[in-house]
C-alpha cells in the first residue's frame, strides 16, 4: 500500500443518510395511503421514471403514458409494496420496467397488425441491447447526482476522467485514503441500487 | 487462499478500461489480480462493480434527466379523482364545498374535490388553472379563489432549486402568494420569501418558507404588486438580522 489511510469524518463518506431516511418516510406514507406523500414520491422519482420511459421508448407521447401508468400502478398497488423486499426506488424501477416492456409489446402487436416488418419498428436506443441496460444507466445517473458532492466529484473523475485513485488524489489535493473511501463507498452504493432494482425485474 | 481483494482495489480494477496499460496494471494491483484469478467470490464482486461502471460510462457525465411535463401529473390526479373517489374516513372528510366564483368550471368536472387531492395539486406546485383550489392550511381550512397561473421560479447561479409562485384570493387571508420550491439546499438557517422591485433595490419580506419548501403567505392589497413583481427566496441565518442576506436561491417574476 503506497499511502497511509487517513481518517476522514464519517459524515463526508457515507451515502446521505437523510436521503435513505426520506425514502423510508415516503415508503411508510405510501403504505398509509397518504396522498401528500404520493405527490412527494412523484417529485422524487418522476424525472427518473420519465427519463427511463423516454429513453426506452423514444416517443414522447408513449413515454408520458408510461410515466402516468407507473405512478397510477404504484398508488393503486401500494398495498403490494413490501419494504423488506427492497427500497421504494427499486420497486418503482420494477414497475417502470414492466410498463415499458408492455408498451414495447403493444408496439410490436400494432406493427404486426399493420403488416409492418419488425425491423422497421422504432427501436429502443440503437446502441442499447435491452431496456434493462437503459434502466440501469438512468438509475445510476440519477443516483450519481444524489451522492454527496465530494463522492460525486471523485467518481466523475474516475468514470469520465479515467484517472486512477492516486491521480485523483494528486488532482484534488485530497489524501489518497479519502479518495479511496469515497470511490469505494460511492461505487458500492451505486452497485447496491442497481442490484436492488434488478431484483425487481 | 490469500485475503480477499481490498474493496478500494476492486473498485480501481473495475474502473480500469484495460486499454491504458499504465493505470490498472501497476505492480500494486498485480497481487489482487492474481487473487481474482482463483477467487470466484471476488470475481463476482468485480463483475457487479463493472456493471455499475459500464452503466455510468454509457450515461456520460451530467446525463440530464427528463422532467415529465406538468400535464402528466395533472392526468394522474384526474385519473385518481374520477376512478378512485376519496375515502370517507373522518380524518379526511372534506369540508363544505367551496363557493365557485370563477367563471371557469373546476378542472375535476362535477366531482366534489377531496381535500387531500386538492392538496396533491398544490403539493406538486401546479395550479388548477382558473378554477378553485382549496385545502387545509395548517388546521384551518381555507378556500382559494381566482387562482392565478403559476409563475416559474428559476434557480440562481450555483443553485439547482426551482419552483412556482402564484397569486390567489384566500377566504381566510385575502390575497395570498402561494409558493413551492423544490431541491432546496441543505442549510442551517431558513428561507425567506421577498417581493422585490425589478431593480432589486426595494424589498418587502413576505414570510418564511415551510420546511417542505411550501408556503401560502398573505400579500395584502396595499402592496403595490406591479411595483414589486419579483419573487425572491433567500437563505437567512438565525442571526437576528432582518435584512436580505444577499444569498438568493430562486427568483421569478409575477408577470403575464
Amino acid at each position: 500500500m503506497s499511502a497511509t489511510p487517513v481518517k476522514v469524518p464519517a459524515s463526508a463518506l457515507y451515502a446521505p443518510v437523510e436521503e435513505t431516511r426520506e425514502s423510508e418516510r415516503l415508503a411508510q406514507g405510501l403504505l398509509l395511503g397518504d396522498e401528500q406523500v404520493f405527490a412527494a414520491i412523484y417529485r422524487r422519482w418522476g424525472a427518473m421514471v420519465h427519463t427511463m420511459a423516454t429513453r426506452t421508448l423514444g416517443d414522447a407521447k408513449e413515454a408520458e403514458d408510461v410515466t402516468q401508468q407507473v405512478f397510477l400502478a404504484a398508488w393503486r398497488g401500494r398495498a403490494g409494496f413490501r419494504p423488506e423486499r427492497g427500497p421504494l426506488g427499486a420497486w418503482l424501477v420494477g414497475i417502470t420496467r414492466r410498463k415499458v416492456v408492455d408498451a414495447l409489446a403493444a408496439r410490436t402487436r400494432r406493427a404486426r397488425i399493420a403488416g409492418a416488418a419488425a425491423a422497421e419498428m422504432p427501436a429502443v436506443e440503437r446502441w442499447e441491447a435491452t431496456p434493462e441496460a437503459v434502466l440501469d444507466r438512468v438509475l445510476v445517473a440519477d443516483e450519481l447526482r444524489r451522492l454527496p458532492p465530494a463522492q460525486r466529484e471523485i467518481l466523475a473523475l474516475a468514470f469520465y476522467g479515467d484517472l486512477t485513485q492516486v491521480q485523483i488524489a494528486q488532482r484534488t489535493g485530497l489524501p489518497l485514503g479519502t479518495v479511496k473511501s469515497h470511490a469505494r463507498r460511492g461505487m458500492h452504493l451505486l452497485r447496491r441500487r442497481v442490484e436492488e432494482a434488478r431484483l425487481r425485474y | 487462499m490469500a485475503d480477499h481483494v481490498d474493496p478500494a482495489d476492486l473498485a480501481e480494477i473495475a474502473l480500469d478500461r484495460g486499454d491504458n496499460g499504465g493505470r490498472g496494471n501497476s505492480a500494486r494491483l498485480a497481487g489482487p489480480r492474481l487473487h481474482l484469478a482463483v477467487c470466484p467470490e471476488c470475481r463476482g464482486e468485480l463483475k457487479a462493480l463493472r456493471a455499475v461502471v459500464r452503466a455510468a460510462r454509457s450515461a456520460g457525465p451530467g446525463d440530464p434527466m427528463t422532467e415529465p411535463p406538468d400535464r402528466v401529473w395533472r392526468s394522474i390526479q384526474r385519473e385518481l379523482e374520477t376512478a378512485d373517489p376519496p375515502r370517507g374516513t373522518p380524518s379526511c372528510q372534506p369540508p363544505a364545498a367551496p363557493t365557485v366564483t370563477s367563471s371557469l368550471r373546476p378542472p375535476w368536472g362535477g366531482h366534489r374535490p377531496s381535500r387531500a387531492l386538492a392538496a396533491l395539486t398544490l403539493a406538486v406546485g401546479l395550479a388548477t388553472g382558473g378554477g378553485v383550489a382549496w385545502w387545509a392550511h395548517e388546521s384551518r381550512p381555507q378556500t382559494l379563489q381566482n387562482v392565478g397561473a403559476p409563475h416559474r421560479l428559476a434557480p440562481r447561479p450555483g443553485h439547482s432549486a426551482s419552483g412556482t409562485a402564484l397569486l390567489a384570493d384566500s377566504s381566510a387571508e385575502g390575497r395570498v402568494l402561494q409558493i413551492t420550491v423544490h431541491n432546496l439546499p441543505d442549510i442551517k438557517g431558513y428561507f425567506e420569501v421577498w417581493l422585490m422591485d425589478p431593480a432589486g433595490r426595494r424589498l418587502i419580506p413576505v414570510g418564511a418558507l415551510g420546511e417542505d419548501g411550501r408556503s401560502t403567505l398573505p400579500v395584502p392589497h396595499v402592496v403595490d404588486l406591479p411595483a414589486y413583481p419579483v419573487v425572491d427566496v433567500s437563505v437567512q441565518m438565525y442571526d437576528g438580522k432582518p435584512a436580505h442576506s444577499g444569498h438568493s436561491v430562486v427568483r421569478g417574476t409575477l408577470v403575464g
